[in-house]
C-alpha cells in the first residue's frame, strides 16, 4: 500500500516532469524568436503641426521591442512644391541624430539602412519645407508610410532565461515539495486559520481585479500616468498582498502556529519606510532624478505600512487578551 | 453563543487558553474564538479538546437549550 509520502514524491516526480517539458517547450520557442526577424511593419503619419516626433515604440504598440537593429523605409507623400527634411533619433530626441536626410521629395522613398537602436526608443522628426527653404508652419496634407525591420540578436538573453527557468522551477518544487513534507508545515495552520486564510485569498483576489480596474480607468482619465505596465502590475500585487495579509493577521492567521509577529512587523515597518524615503527626499530635495519609480514606491511602502502597523496593533491586542485570560 | 462549558472545564485543570492550545495543536485564538462563540469547530477539533479535557462531547458541546 502506497504511504501519503510516496504519493508525495510521486506527484513532485510528476510536477517537475510537466515543469521541465515545459521549460524544454519555451527553450524551442526562444529558438525560433532567436532566428525571427520582425517582418516589415506599415504604418501611416500624417503631419498637422508642420513638425511630428512620435516615440515609435509607443506608437507602434505591435513592435516591441523594436529589435537590437533596424531598418526604417519611408515614404513621402505631400504637394509637390513641399520637400521634407527627417530626422531620427535613438533614445531620447534630445540626442544627435543617428540619421538625417534633407530635401525629400515627395512619392520618394528613403532608406535608412541599418541602425543599431539596441531596443531604445526611435524618435523620428519630419520637418517641411517650402520650394523657397522656408519652414512650412500650417497645417498641409502630408502623409508618411513608414516601413520598419528589425532583428533581435536576444540569444544570450533567452538562454539566459531559459537557464533560469530551468534551475529556478525544479528548484522551486523541490523546496515546495520538502516544505510539504515538513511535519511543521502539516500543523503550521489550525482548521480555523485555513478557513479564515481562505476567505483572505479571495478578498485579496478581489482587491486585486478593484485595483486593476481602478488603475486601468486611471490611465484612461489621466493625461500622464505616472506607472508603467510592470509598475502597474506589481503595485496590483501589492495591494492584493496588503489586503490578504492585514484580513488574515487580523483574523490570527497571517502567521501559522509557530510564526513569530514582531519580526515581521519590524521587517515590513522598515520596508516600507525605506519605500517612502526616497519619494520623501525625491519631495523634498529632488536630488535622486527618477519620478517613473516614486509612485510605485509610495505604493509600495504605503501597503507594507499598512500591514506592519496592522501586526503592532494585533500585538498589542494579543498581549492584553492573552494577559486577561491568565487573569481570569 | 459563549461555550462557557469548555471555559469551565479548562480552569477546572487550570490550563491557560495557550496551554490548552498547544496540547490539542491549534492556536490560542482559535480556542479563544471557540470560547466565545465566535467559531464552530470540526468534529476532529472537538474530540481532540475533550481528549484533553477529559470530559465527553455531551458534556462540552451539547446545548440543552438549543
Amino acid at each position: 500500500m502506497a504511504t501519503k509520502g510516496d504519493k508525495t514524491m510521486k506527484k513532485s516526480i510528476k510536477i517537475t516532469l510537466i515543469v521541465i517539458a515545459a521549460a524544454l517547450i519555451w527553450i524551442a520557442s526562444a529558438l525560433v524568436v532567436i532566428i525571427r526577424e520582425t517582418e516589415s511593419q506599415q504604418t501611416y503619419m500624417t503631419l498637422e503641426e508642420g513638425l511630428i516626433e512620435t516615440a515609435t515604440t509607443s506608437r507602434f504598440g505591435y513592435f516591441v521591442p523594436v529589435g537590437d537593429e533596424c531598418e526604417f523605409s519611408i515614404k513621402t507623400d505631400c504637394p509637390a512644391d513641399i520637400t521634407s527634411d527627417i530626422k531620427i533619433f535613438i533614445g531620447s530626441k534630445e540626442n544627435e541624430p543617428v540619421y538625417t536626410a534633407s530635401g525629400v521629395k515627395t512619392n520618394s522613398t528613403v532608406t535608412t539602412g541599418k541602425l543599431a537602436v539596441g531596443n531604445q526608443d526611435v524618435y523620428i522628426s519630419f520637418e517641411l519645407e517650402d520650394s523657397d527653404n522656408i519652414q512650412v508652419e500650417e497645417n498641409c496634407q502630408v502623409k508618411y508610410t513608414i516601413d520598419i525591420k528589425s532583428q533581435n540578436y536576444t540569444l544570450f538573453k533567452n538562454i539566459l532565461f531559459a537557464i533560469i527557468v530551468i534551475i529556478v522551477i525544479p528548484l522551486a518544487i523541490f523546496l515546495f515539495y520538502l516544505f510539504n513534507k515538513s511535519k511543521n508545515y502539516e500543523k503550521g495552520y489550525d482548521e480555523r486559520q485555513v478557513k479564515v486564510r481562505g476567505i483572505a485569498y479571495m478578498n485579496a483576489l478581489f482587491a486585486a481585479i478593484v485595483s486593476a480596474l481602478g488603475l486601468g480607468v486611471l490611465s484612461l482619465i489621466l493625461d500622464t500616468y505616472p506607472l508603467s505596465t510592470s509598475d502597474t502590475t506589481f503595485a496590483i500585487i501589492m495591494i492584493s498582498f496588503a489586503t490578504f495579509a492585514i484580513f488574515a493577521d487580523k483574523n490570527d492567521a497571517y502567521l501559522g502556529l509557530r510564526g513569530s509577529r514582531r519580526p515581521l512587523a519590524i521587517l515590513f515597518g522598515i520596508a516600507g519606510f525605506l519605500n517612502l524615503l526616497g519619494p520623501a527626499i525625491d519631495f523634498i530635495t529632488d536630488i535622486r532624478n527618477n519620478s517613473d519609480t516614486v509612485y510605485f514606491s509610495i505604493i509600495c511602502g504605503i501597503c507594507l505600512l499598512a500591514v506592519s502597523i496592522e501586526m503592532f496593533i494585533k500585538m498589542a491586542r494579543e498581549k492584553k487578551e492573552a494577559l486577561a485570560d491568565e487573569e481570569s | 453563543m459563549k461555550n462557557l462549558k469548555l471555559k469551565s472545564a479548562r480552569a477546572a485543570l487550570d490550563l491557560s487558553q495557550q496551554d490548552l492550545a498547544d496540547k490539542v495543536g491549534v492556536s490560542r485564538q482559535t480556542i479563544n474564538a471557540i470560547e466565545k462563540g465566535d467559531y464552530n469547530p470540526t468534529i476532529n477539533l472537538c474530540i481532540a479538546i475533550c481528549r484533553v479535557l477529559g470530559k465527553t462531547l455531551d458534556e462540552l458541546f451539547w446545548d440543552e437549550e438549543q
